[in-house]
Parts: structure tokens; C-alpha cells; sequence
């Protein structure tokens, strides 16, 4: 090859081979562009699915304490008023019977009114407890704590967020929650103390739970359909739950929900 | 001015191979594959430039470069590809490429030429690899539920396909610019092309493993 010759192929190929980099420097350009734009579509199509999720548990959340409460208002006014009817019959009842036998039966039937009055008074209140409507979280939640103390627990309620500002949601949520808690300890903990805090920190209600009981099973199981319920409650308000074991024994939960605007049942 | 860029070329390089050694034993998957590429490609160059220094004909190195160079990229690939392509395919590809740079190196070169026809070869395939790692990629980023942790291979791909990409046509006329015909400038010019598209290479590597350094792709003890 003549010197010139191998000029012109150096002349040629320098500019060339600059060429193939810029194309290469594009083609990984434009790759990189594509994958991000991938992962974005794939980032937003996640985040709608959870939100539709979210709408979701949040509707059927609603739809599930609508029931309660419709089913609670029916026990109370039907339910209730028939027995309360048939309850007052029967003593009339008893004022004109004269034989003993029957009497004796007639009584019997009266306490079986009663009995059915207060058990119908009793699933009623548990599905919307009357003092949560009319007194608010706070006094609802001293009365379920009361409920302990009859089966020896001793509860410690530290209220220092302002329940009645509360919107009724969240109200109603931490109410559901912390029954749910109370629940667990008393079927499972075998404790003998709870302490429950609810306060506003960082823009955000936080409810921290615990016992002293055996906590929960290690190796940690998957979580039971209460703690499922836990989260779910909270996940259709934004929060979210941590539980799990003291490092000095016992159980624990702590519930963040964020400050939403206030509403009323 | 060659001295110089070789020096400077060699700068990442010898960084990138650095932040390996720090975490030697904690490299998993492609980047286990990648770290004794690394060694192989960082042992290679040191060796070269000191013959070249030496002012001794380091082209017979090339001939160990290529084949196990390839081979060790090949397993570099496999390891990205490994849900996607069985392990044969690959297998059966390096097979064949070493038994061309055996026929290579006993009928065609000998070991002070560039071996122009099995470095193309070995552009050409690396440039089929980092393509097809491309769309694996993307195939990735369209359907993986987390976001990938990846971005540290892609640099590390996109590194290789720059530069053998870019090396391609160099490669092919390689054997003719070391021709005595060619003016020494104007063969400095070429191979000072060459170490701007290393330097390019490494400097991807650098940033690759950079990133997969951060939290949380940080490989751990």
C-alpha cells in the first residue's frame, strides 16, 4: 500500500469510525430513554391498580359499617321493640294466671324475654357502639377498656390527640382497631396489662398499642384475619400498621393514619 | 500525547477494579462473571502497556486476549440471559469462535500481526450480546413488579457496546494500519480513536458499578 493510499483510508476512517460512536452513543441513548419511559408507564399502571384497590377496601369498608349500623338500627327498633312488646305482655300475663304450673312457665317465658332483649341490645351496641356516636372515641374507648378490667387486665389509656375533632372515619377505624386489639389480648395474650396512646404526631394520628402477654407466635406465622383486618382498616385511610413482639415481651401495634378533613356519621 | 491518554484511559479502569476488590466476595450473578472479565481485561492492559513501554511487540498477547476475553464476556451474557437462552447456545457459540481463533492463529496470522479478523469477529458478537442484553432489558422494565436494580449492568453493557461497536471498523482494517506504509501519525491518530473509545468503556464501568454501589443494589458480605 502506497503512503498516500494509507493516508486516505486514516482520512476515511477516523471520521467513519467517529460516526459509529455517535450512532452507538444514540442508540444507547435512546435505549435508555425507552427504559425509563417503560418503567414509568409501568410505575403509573401500578399506582392506579392500587389506588382502584384502595377504592376498593375503602367502599367495601363503608358498605361493611353502613351495614352494621342499618343492621344495629333494625335490632334496636324491630327486634327490641317485639321483644320489649312480648316481654311486657307476658307480665300482664302473669298478673291473671292463677294456676302455679303455669305460673312457673310464664316466669320462665318473661326471663327469656329479658334474656333476649339484653343479648339483642348487646349485638347491637357491638355493631355501633351508641357511645361512639354520641360521646365520641375517647369515652368509647374508656368503655372498652372498663370491659377489661372485669376480666383482669388492667388497661392504661393515654389520650392526648383530640378525638372529637376527629373525622368520623378515622374515629370509627381506631375504635375498630383498638376492639380488635383489646380483642386479640384478651382471646390470645394471656396478659394481664395494655397500654394504649393515641396522639398527633408529624401530621399524623399514631395509636400505639401493647400487653404484656406471650405475644405472638415466633416463628412469625402469616398475620390472622384480625391483624389482616387491622391493616385493612388502616390502608383505606392512607395509614399503615406495624406489629409484632416487645424485645421485652408482649405484643405491640402501632397505627399511623394521616389527618383528614373532619366529618360526622 | 499517546503516553498520556493511555495513562489516562487507564484511570477508570483501574477505579472500577478497585471498588471490586473492596468487595470481592460479595459480587453475585452477572457481576460475579464481570469482576474476573475485569481482572483478565486489567491484568491484560497493564501487561501491554508495559511491553509497549519496553518497547517490545506486545501483539502476541493479543491472541490470549481475544479468545479468553470472549469467553469470559460470553459468561458475562449467559449470566444476564440465564432465564431466556439455555446455556448451550452460548456454549456452542464460544466453542466455535475458539476453534476460529485456533484456525486463525494456525493458517492465517501469526502472532506479531493484529489479529484483525477474530477481534471484527469478536466486535460483532459482543455488539449482538449488548443488543440482545438491551431488549432483555426492556422486556424487564416493562413487566418486573419492583424497579429493577439494573441500572449498574446497563452502563456496564452500554459501556461494551460503545466501544466494540465503535472498534469495529478500526479492528478490520487493524491488521492494515499496522502496515509499515502508514505513516506513524497517522496511525497514532487511529489508535488514540481507539484509547477515546476505552476510555469511554471505562468510564461506563466506573459509573456502572458506581451505581450499583448506592443503596440498596449495595452487595452485601
Amino acid at each position: 500500500m502506497e503512503t498516500a493510499e494509507a493516508t486516505q483510508l486514516t482520512q476515511t476512517l477516523i471520521p467513519f469510525a467517529f460516526v459509529v460512536f455517535v450512532i452507538a452513543v444514540g442508540v444507547a441513548l435512546l435505549f435508555q430513554k425507552f427504559r425509563e419511559k417503560l418503567i414509568r408507564q409501568r410505575l403509573e399502571k401500578e399506582e392506579l391498580k392500587n389506588q382502584h384497590q384502595l377504592d376498593l377496601l375503602r367502599s367495601a369498608i363503608a358498605v361493611q359499617e353502613e351495614e352494621r349500623k342499618r343492621f344495629a338500627r333494625d335490632l334496636h327498633d324491630e327486634l327490641s321493640a317485639v321483644l320489649a312488646v312480648g316481654k311486657m305482655n307476658s307480665e300482664q300475663l302473669a298478673l291473671r294466671v292463677a294456676d302455679p304450673a303455669v305460673a312457673t312457665e310464664v316466669q320462665e317465658l318473661q326471663h327469656l324475654f329479658q334474656n333476649s332483649l339484653q343479648a339483642t341490645r348487646q349485638i347491637s351496641h357491638a355493631l355501633m357502639p351508641p357511645e361512639l356516636v354520641s360521646l365520641g372515641l375517647e369515652q368509647a374507648l374508656r368503655n372498652l377498656a372498663r370491659r377489661l378490667t372485669a376480666q383482669h387486665i388492667t388497661p392504661a389509656l393515654q389520650l392526648d390527640a383530640a378525638t372529637e375533632k376527629m373525622p368520623w372515619e378515622t374515629q370509627l377505624a381506631l375504635y375498630r382497631m383498638c376492639s380488635e386489639l383489646m380483642h386479640n389480648t384478651l382471646k390470645h395474650a394471656e396478659a394481664t396489662e395494655i397500654h394504649l396512646q393515641l396522639q398527633i404526631a408529624e401530621a399524623h394520628y399514631r395509636l400505639e398499642y401493647h400487653d404484656n402477654g406471650v405475644g405472638l407466635p415466633a416463628p412469625l406465622e402469616a398475620p390472622g384475619l384480625g391483624l389482616k383486618n387491622l391493616e385493612a382498616r388502616a390502608s383505606a385511610l392512607g395509614g399503615v400498621v406495624h406489629t409484632g413482639n416487645r424485645p421485652e415481651g408482649g405484643f405491640f401495634a402501632s397505627v399511623q393514619l394521616p389527618l383528614l378533613p373532619t366529618s360526622t356519621p | 500525547m499517546p503516553k498520556l491518554a493511555t495513562y489516562l484511559t487507564f484511570l477508570p479502569l483501574l477505579l472500577t477494579m478497585g471498588w471490586f476488590a473492596l468487595r470481592w466476595s460479595c459480587w453475585r450473578g452477572p457481576w460475579r462473571a464481570f469482576r474476573w472479565w475485569l481482572v483478565f481485561e486489567t491484568v491484560s492492559q497493564l501487561l501491554a502497556t508495559g511491553l509497549a513501554l519496553a518497547k517490545v511487540n506486545n501483539l502476541p498477547l493479543l491472541y490470549a486476549y481475544t479468545p479468553v476475553g470472549m469467553v469470559l464476556l460470553a459468561w458475562f451474557y449467559q449470566a444476564q440471559f440465564r432465564d431466556f437462552l439455555p446455556p448451550r447456545v452460548l456454549g456452542i457459540g464460544m466453542v466455535l469462535f475458539l476453534a476460529y481463533c485456533g484456525y486463525d492463529i494456525w493458517q492465517k496470522d501469526t502472532l506479531f500481526q493484529f489479529n484483525s479478523e477474530v477481534s471484527t469477529l469478536q466486535s460483532i458478537l459482543v455488539v449482538m450480546l449488548s443488543l440482545a442484553a438491551y431488549l432483555l432489558s426492556l422486556e424487564k422494565a416493562a413487566q418486573q413488579a419492583t424497579k429493577p436494580t439494573e441500572t449498574g449492568l446497563n452502563w456496564i453493557n452500554s459501556g461494551l457496546f460503545l466501544y466494540h461497536a465503535s472498534n469495529l471498523i478500526l479492528f478490520y482494517f487493524g491488521e492494515l494500519l499496522m502496515n509499515d506504509a502508514f505513516p506513524d501519525a497517522d496511525a497514532r491518530a487511529t489508535w488514540l480513536l481507539h484509547f477515546v473509545f476505552s476510555a469511554v468503556m471505562y468510564l461506563c464501568f466506573f459509573i456502572g458499578t458506581w451505581k450499583q454501589l448506592k443503596p440498596p443494589n449495595l452487595p452485601k458480605p
